[in-house]
C-alpha cells in the first residue's frame, strides 16, 4: 500500500499528457503548452505513452469520436479532461495530476481489451480477416513491382501535427502513393487566432511563423531547438521588447543556418515551384520561398527572415499564411500543395513537407469544404 | 586479465543498470524543458519515469505477433547485458574469451532482429515502418562499425579484449586510430537508437518502435537503449582509451571514469542536432565514412606490420 502510494506520487511528478486540439482552439492550445511546461508535464508521443488525455477546444463529432477511440487505447492509470478556456488550463492540469497520483486510479478495474474481443469480420467471399482487419490490396509501385498498398490516415492525433488535420494516405512500404488531406470540423465556428489585424498584428504574425517553425523542428527530431523556438513564440505574444526577441531569434537563426544536419534533412525536399504556387493560389512565405529554391530549407529560412522583419516593426501583411479571399483561405493552397508534394516521398519526408507548409487549420475549419476549392 | 566466477554477472549487470540510470538522470538535467525547475526533480527523472511505467498497464494491439513483439522489446536490454560480459573494468572482466570482440559484434548484429521484431510485432504501421527504418539505418552504420572494430584487433594482433587493452600500454589506440574511435561512437548511438540516430524511434511516427508498447514493455525497451549506450561507452574505453590505464587511481576506477565521460558525451549529443534520416545518411555512410574507415584500417595494418 505504501509502495503503491509512493509509485503514484513519483509517477505524477512527470505526467505524460496527450493534448488533442480542435481546429480553432489555438489560444487554448498555447495556454495548455505553457501550463504543461510549468508543471513539468511531457507531451506524449502516442496513446501508449500517455497518462492524461486532454481535449483542447471544442471538437466536432468526428474528432470527438477519434478522441474517444484514443481514450480506449490509453494503457492507464489514466485521466481525461476537457479544456475550452485558456484561463482554466492551469487549474485543470493541476487537478488532473492530483487525480493521477490517486491510488484508486491505479485500481481502475481492468478494462476489457476491445481488440482481443472483436469478432473476426467477414469480407467479400466469407474470408476471415485476422483480428477483423482488412488485408492490404496490391498495386504497381514506382519500380513496376506489385506491392501491398496500405491505407493509412495520419492524424488527427499525432504529435506536432496541425490540429484536426487528417491526411489519408495510400502507402507502399513507407512511400506515399496518394494523399488527400482534410480538416475535421470544430463544434463551434473557429476564429483564426493568427490572422489578427490592427496594432498587434505584426507580433501575432511573427508568433505564427515561430509556431510553424517549432513544429517543423520537432518533426525534424530536434526537440531541444523546437523548445527554444516555442519559448520565443510565447514571449512574442507578451510585451517583451522587440530588440530582445530579435536577439534570441538571431541566435536561433545562427544555429539553424549552421547546422549541416538540418540542411541534410531539408535541402532539396518538397520543392514548390513558383508555377505550382501560382496555380494553387499559394501566397505568403511559402510563395516567396518558391523564388528562393522552394524547398523545405527555403521555407524555414523565409520564416526566420519574415519573423525578424515583423519584430523589427515592419507592418503586417494580409496574414501569416498569405492572402485569403472569400471561400478560399490562404491555407487551402498550402494543404493542396502538401498533398501534391507528398507523392513519392517517404512518411518522414512527407511530414517535413507538411510541417514546412503548415496550413492553419483554424482558417480551413472556418471555410467551406476545402476539397471543392481544390480540383 | 583474470576471468571471474559465474556470479560476477550479477555485479556486472548491476553496474550496467546503475550507469544506465545515471545516463538517464544526466539526460534529464540536460533537457532544456526542465530549466528553472529544482535540480532534484530533474535528477530524479529516471525514478519518476520508472515509477510511471511500473504502474502503467501493458497493452496490446489488433492481432499482434505477441512472441516477436515481447521478445523484441526485451531484446535491447538482453543484448546489452550479454555484451557487458566481455567489457573489462580495469583488470576485471566476467569473461575474456579469445573471440571477445567477435562476441560483441555478433550481439550488435542481433539487434537487427530484435529492434525489427519490436516494430513488426505490434502489427501497427508506425512500428512496422520504424522496424524497417532501423534496418536501413543499420545498413548505414554496420559495415563501418565492423571495420572500426577490426582496427584495434589488427593493431593488437588479437580478438581477445584483454590483449587489446594490454597492447595499449604505450599509446592508446584513439591516438593511432581516431577515425575508428569516432565511427565506433556513432555506431553505438546508431544501435542504441539514440539522439541523431533515433530515426527508428522518431517522434514523426509517434515514437516509432516505441509507438505501441506501454508499461513494463516500454520500460524494458527504454532501459535497453540506455544500457546499450552504457555498454558501448564501456567498450570504447577498452578498445580505444587504454582500458584501466592511468596514473594514481586504481585501474577499475579509471575504466569507470573514462566510461562515464564517454557516456556523458553520448548523452549530451542528443540535443545538439536533428535526427538523421537513413535515406539521407546512406550516401554519407557508404561514400565517405566507409572509405575513411577502410583507410584507417590500412594505416593501422601498415603500422602493425612495421612495428612487429
Amino acid at each position: 500500500m505504501v509502495l503503491t502510494q509512493l509509485l503514484g506520487r513519483w509517477a505524477a511528478r512527470r505526467p505524460h499528457v496527450l493534448a488533442v486540439a480542435a481546429p480553432g482552439a489555438t489560444a487554448v492550445r498555447l495556454a495548455v503548452e505553457v501550463e504543461m511546461a510549468r508543471i513539468g508535464a511531457v507531451a506524449a508521443t502516442a496513446p501508449s505513452d500517455a497518462d492524461v488525455l486532454l481535449a483542447v477546444g471544442s471538437p466536432g463529432d468526428e474528432l470527438r469520436d477519434a478522441i474517444d477511440l484514443v481514450w480506449s487505447q490509453l494503457p492507464g492509470p489514466r485521466v481525461r479532461a476537457d479544456i475550452d478556456d485558456p484561463a482554466e488550463a492551469g487549474a485543470v492540469l493541476r487537478q488532473v495530476v492530483r487525480q493521477l497520483s490517486d491510488p484508486q486510479r491505479a485500481a481502475e478495474p481492468d478494462r476489457r481489451d476491445e481488440w482481443a474481443e472483436r469478432a473476426p469480420d467477414t469480407h467479400g467471399e466469407d474470408m476471415q480477416m485476422p483480428g477483423g482487419l482488412m488485408m492490404a490490396d496490391r498495386g504497381p509501385d514506382r519500380d513496376a513491382l506489385a506491392l501491398d498498398v496500405l491505407t493509412v490516415p495520419l492524424g488527427p492525433v499525432l504529435p506536432d501535427w496541425p490540429s484536426g488535420l487528417v491526411m489519408d494516405l495510400q502507402v507502399q512500404g513507407d512511400v506515399v502513393q496518394q494523399a488527400r488531406s482534410r480538416i475535421l470540423s470544430a463544434a463551434t465556428p473557429p476564429r483564426p487566432f493568427w490572422d489578427a489585424a490592427g496594432p498587434g498584428a505584426s507580433r501575432r504574425h511573427a508568433a505564427a511563423h515561430l509556431d510553424s517553425l517549432q513544429r517543423l523542428l520537432a518533426v525534424a527530431g530536434w526537440p531541444g531547438m523546437a523548445w527554444r523556438v516555442r519559448r520565443l513564440r510565447d514571449s512574442t505574444l507578451t510585451d517583451t521588447p522587440g530588440p530582445v526577441l530579435r536577439g534570441h531569434l538571431a541566435a536561433i537563426g545562427r544555429r539553424l543556418n549552421r547546422s549541416p544536419t538540418l540542411r541534410w534533412a531539408t535541402d532539396g525536399l518538397g520543392v514548390l515551384t513558383a508555377e505550382t504556387a501560382d496555380r494553387l493560389q499559394v501566397s505568403g512565405p511559402a510563395a516567396r520561398a518558391a523564388l528562393e529554391g522552394g524547398d523545405v530549407t527555403a521555407r524555414w529560412r523565409r520564416w526566420l527572415t519574415e519573423t525578424d522583419a515583423l519584430l523589427a516593426g515592419e507592418p503586417a501583411g494580409p496574414g501569416p499564411r498569405g492572402r485569403s479571399v472569400p471561400g478560399r483561405p490562404a491555407s487551402a493552397g498550402l494543404l493542396a500543395a502538401a498533398d501534391e508534394l507528398a507523392i513519392g516521398l517517404d512518411l518522414a519526408a512527407a511530414r517535413l513537407v507538411m510541417a514546412s507548409l503548415d496550413p492553419d487549420p483554424d482558417q480551413l475549419a472556418a471555410a467551406p469544404e476545402p476539397a471543392e476549392a481544390r480540383s | 586479465m583474470t576471468a571471474s566466477p559465474a556470479w560476477a554477472v550479477v555485479p556486472a549487470a548491476a553496474l550496467v543498470v546503475v550507469f544506465a540510470g545515471a545516463a538517464a538522470a544526466l539526460d534529464g538535467v540536460l533537457d532544456p524543458a526542465g530549466r528553472g525547475r529544482p535540480m532534484s526533480g530533474r535528477l530524479g527523472r529516471p525514478l519518476w519515469e520508472t515509477a510511471r511505467l511500473l504502474r502503467q498497464r501493458r497493452r496490446t494491439t489488433v492481432a499482434p505477433d505477441a512472441l516477436l513483439w515481447r521478445a523484441g522489446t526485451a531484446g535491447p536490454l538482453v543484448v546489452a547485458l550479454l555484451m557487458a560480459v566481455v567489457v573489462p573494468v580495469g583488470g576485471i572482466t566476467v569473461a575474456d574469451p579469445p573471440v571477445g570482440l567477435v562476441w560483441f559484434n555478433a550481439l550488435d548484429v542481433a539487434l537487427w532482429l530484435t529492434v525489427w521484431a519490436a516494430g513488426w510485432g505490434a502489427n501497427s504501421v508506425y512500428g512496422l515502418v520504424s522496424g524497417y527504418r532501423f534496418l536501413s539505418q543499420a545498413l548505414a552504420y554496420e559495415l563501418p562499425l565492423m571495420f572500426a572494430l577490426t582496427a584495434p584487433a589488427v593493431a593488437a594482433g588479437s580478438l581477445k579484449i584483454g590483449q587489446i587493452v594490454a597492447a595499449q600500454d604505450k599509446t592508446w589506440f584513439v591516438v593511432r586510430m581516431p577515425a575508428a574511435f569516432l565511427v565506433f561512437l556513432v555506431a553505438v548511438a546508431g544501435f542504441s537508437l539514440w539522439g541523431p540516430l533515433a530515426y527508428p524511434a522518431g517522434r514523426d511516427l509517434a515514437g516509432g518502435v516505441l509507438a505501441e508498447p506501454s508499461g513494463v514493455d516500454r520500460l524494458v525497451l527504454l532501459a535497453g537503449r540506455y544500457a546499450l549506450l552504457t555498454v558501448g561507452a564501456g567498450m570504447s574505453t577498452a578498445l580505444f582509451l587504454g582500458g584501466g590505464a592511468g596514473p594514481l587511481l586504481p585501474g577499475w576506477l579509471w575504466s569507470l571514469l573514462k566510461t562515464a565521460l564517454v557516456l556523458a558525451g553520448l548523452v549530451a549529443v542528443r540535443r545538439a542536432m536533428p535526427v538523421l534520416r537513413a535515406d539521407r545518411v546512406m550516401r554519407l555512410a557508404w561514400l565517405v565514412v566507409l572509405p575513411v574507415t577502410l583507410l584507417q584500417l590500412l594505416v593501422v595494418s601498415v603500422l602493425a606490420l612495421g612495428g612487429s
